[in-house]
């Protein structure tokens, strides 16, 4: 008995100073919208914070993780991995591509209604202007100095029209999440596939044909097939 | 030709250095034992004195070891190469007998290697400090390796893992009373072969284990510490399970009560079979174990 106490205490140490002396953990945790809210280190207005992905770790205790990207118009972007509570977490699986936060100069508070990313940007002159196209139509094109954002904020060749900012002006009233006109944005949207590559995409096992693979394995020096490698 | 003959100049000017340190191991045996002054200048009868033999090649042994992970660059120019290698192995065979000194100062602070090995030829000593020899240079072994592949500071780094693998080594060795179900200071004094077989064993576990936690790169030494001291505290995990496994499968009887042989003048004593079970359990649990937390490789 004696030993089955002292083995269980040294796999709780063991579990314990994993956690606790895990250095290379430099992921802050954010239980919901206010407590990111109030992080002042990460939000310099204006801000707009758009989720890149989200994932958990860990198979019988897991951790709740959002990869977001700050896009802070008067200092440097940076994508960020935050850990956070499972309701906030569960909250935001259809947002991936999404804005989930902007904060805007000398507002005290932030707007979470989720939107298209570069919602903050579209319509405020200061960034960029509508162009008339020869179909008539109206675009929201970026000042050269800021060319950069679509790339950042996942549009791809996208180009959101003044019918499409009056819609995220109607939904961000309402306080509505709004995923485009045709679901183009959020989780599942066709825009958001094709310009944000998600973790679970890059992790996910190569798939070896096991024919292939037991050929490999059992190869003699000098073989053709190791050859064409 | 002539290219080929200077490499083979080289090779034997090696030679004749490892001899020299060698050498210098002969003379510095009367520092580490000051009573043994004077024996090893008569000749040496290996036949007489089986302990002596055991315990002088396991330090020799030792020192091999010790000097098979040196790598010599000789693309910076001869003076270059051995200076750094001279200076290196100098450092190491210092750290190497202080090393076996402490170790031996834990260990074995109840005896006399003057009495143990030339007087009463007690081959279970000799097998302990045959284990320590070849326990401290294998971690010192690996320390050369884990410091040369970090590319700087490398004689700084040596030392830092010599002083760390000494001191949980130092450590480790005390818990040879919890593991082993035999008496050490007891079983050593009656010349016992199983004392020796058991704690050869252990020792060689416990290095096995260390060494392959130690055998990271170093990037920052405060992550290092603790990457190894976690990977330590794992193996404490998982090395009572796999000694557990192996008595299971192999549905061992350990009862050292039951394997009492006949000792000398008819007293009972523990059988040399129990002592090589022991060690033996100890060496392979301990193998097992760094499969387990050191060649598994996640994907993420």
């Amino acid at each position: 008995m004696g030993k089955i106490s002292l083995y269980v205490l040294l796999i709780l140490i063991y579990l314990g100073l994993s956690k606790s002396l895990k250095t290379d953990e430099k992921r802050f945790y954010y239980k919901n919208y206010e407590s990111l809210d109030q992080s002042t280190s990460l939000l310099r207005p204006p801000t707009s914070l758009i989720l890149l992905d989200s994932y958990s770790e860990g198979l019988i205790l897991k951790t709740y993780l959002l990869k977001i990207r700050l896009i802070r118009v008067f200092s440097d972007n940076k994508d960020i991995t935050i850990k956070t509570s499972h309701e906030f977490w569960k909250k935001n699986a259809p947002n991936i591509g999404m804005s989930i936060l902007r904060l805007d100069e000398g507002h005290p508070k932030a707007e979470i209604t989720p939107l298209p990313p570069g919602s903050y940007f579209i319509g405020s002159f200061t960034f960029g202007s509508w162009r008339l196209l020869n179909s008539g139509k109206r675009v929201w094109k970026f000042h050269r100095s800021y060319r950069d954002l679509p790339e950042l904020l996942g549009w791809g060749k996208w180009q959101p029209t003044k019918d499409f900012y009056k819609k995220i002006l109607i939904h961000r009233e309402q306080k509505l999440p709004f995923y485009g006109p045709n679901d183009e944005f959020g989780t599942k949207g066709s825009i958001t596939k094709a310009n944000f590559k998600r973790s679970k995409e890059l992790r996910k096992f190569k798939k070896e044909n096991f024919l292939l693979h037991l050929t490999k394995l059992f190869s003699l020096p000098g073989n053709a097939g190791e050859q064409n490698e | 030709m002539n290219e080929i003959i200077d490499k083979l100049i080289i090779r034997i000017f090696l030679l004749v250095f490892i001899c020299v340190i060698i050498v210098l191991y002969k003379y510095s045996h009367f520092l580490l034992y000051p009573s043994s002054k004077g024996q090893f200048l008569k000749r040496f009868y290996p036949s007489k004195n089986p302990a002596e033999t055991v315990h002088l090649f396991g330090r020799i042994l030792g020192l091999g070891l010790l000097f098979s992970q040196f790598q010599i660059y000789l693309m910076d120019g001869f003076f270059y190469a051995f200076f750094d290698f001279f200076i290196t192995a100098v450092i190491t065979y210092t750290l190497y007998l202080v090393a076996l000194y402490i170790m031996e100062s834990i260990a074995l602070y109840n005896f006399e290697y003057n009495d143990e090995i030339s007087k009463k030829k007690n081959m279970a000593y000799a097998l302990v400090t045959m284990a320590h020899a070849l326990g401290v240079a294998h971690l010192l072994q690996v320390s050369i390796n884990v410091s040369t592949e970090s590319g700087r500071h490398v004689i700084i780094l040596i030392i830092f893992l010599w002083l760390f693998t000494v001191v949980i080594i130092g450590f480790a060795s005390k818990t040879f009373k919890i593991i082993s179900k035999l008496h050490f200071n007891q079983l050593l004094v009656q010349k016992n072969l199983a004392i020796g077989f058991s704690y050869l064993g252990f020792f060689l576990g416990w290095t096995i284990i260390v060494a392959s936690a130690i055998n990271l790169p170093i990037g920052d030494i405060k992550n290092y510490g603790i990457q190894v001291i976690l990977k330590i505290l794992l193996s404490l995990i998982i090395f009572p399970l796999f000694r557990w496994a192996l008595i299971y499968i192999f549905k061992i009887e350990q009862d050292p009560e039951e394997v009492q042989a006949e000792g000398a003048m008819g007293i009972r004593t523990i059988s040399t079979g129990y002592g090589i079970y022991e060690g033996i359990i100890q060496l392979t649990s301990a193998y097992l174990t760094t499969v387990i937390t050191g060649n598994i490789h996640f994907s993420f």
